[in-house]
């Protein structure tokens, strides 16, 4: 019976040796790559919209921002009656608001020359964190402008 | 993304309307315009002048600093 058995190894070899050669193909896609360590890189014309979309965004923060601090640093007084929270939102703007901006943009940067799914979750974070500021900053002009009755 | 236009369109014709009383949102209106019509990236230079323009007038630019 063993004698048999060790005829037969040659032919569980040839066998064996198309599913070896699978594993070794499929798993060789999957092998690591120090050059794209978090996978393929996304394609640049599905990317550039979320590049475009970023740079506006950082411009059309600074722009808005700025227009904020503005308004309530020519304004402060009368500001600070109406609503205390445009004054301290103004001066969280002062202290976070060019470090958010600059995140942003070294997130776009980082992205823009290493289109990795890694690299374009740390871009959405960081978009994220400027869209929101957007927002709060849009709710305070508009306030602003309301109590100054222009 | 979406919620960037949405803002924008929420407050712009507030804004609008409230430009003829401050010059300062004229040309802020102005540059959202001019911002949201651009359809192609930065190329480096216009990136480097951008960057420049964020540190020089969050650095400089009297509004921008903290009196309290």
């Amino acid at each position: 019976m063993k004698k048999k058995l060790q005829s037969l190894y040659p032919v569980f070899g040839l066998l064996c040796l198309p599913a070896l050669l699978a594993v070794v193909v499929t798993f060789s896609n999957c092998a690591y790559n120090p050059q794209a360590p978090y996978g393929a890189a996304l394609t640049v014309g599905a990317t550039d919209q979320i590049i475009l979309r970023a740079e506006q965004t950082a411009q059309s923060a600074l722009a808005t921002f700025t227009l904020l601090v503005h308004l309530e640093r020519d304004n402060e007084t009368l500001l600070k009656d109406v609503s205390p929270e445009i004054h301290n939102y103004a001066n969280k703007l002062r202290d976070n608001g060019p470090g958010w901006i600059r995140d942003l943009r070294n997130a776009t940067k980082t992205f823009k020359a290493n289109r990795n799914a890694e690299n374009q979750a740390t871009l959405l974070t960081a978009l994220a964190v400027v869209n929101e500021a957007l927002g709060r900053a849009n709710t305070y002009i508009a306030q602003s402008k309301k109590a100054l009755g222009q | 993304m979406n919620k960037i236009y949405e803002l924008i369109l929420k407050y712009l014709p507030f804004l609008v309307q409230a430009s003829a009383s401050v010059p300062e949102i004229i040309a802020f209106v102005h540059e959202m315009r001019d911002i949201f019509k651009r359809e192609n990236v930065w190329t480096e230079d216009e990136e480097r002048a951008f960057d420049a323009k964020l540190e020089d007038v969050t650095k400089n630019d009297p509004a921008w600093q903290r009196r309290d």
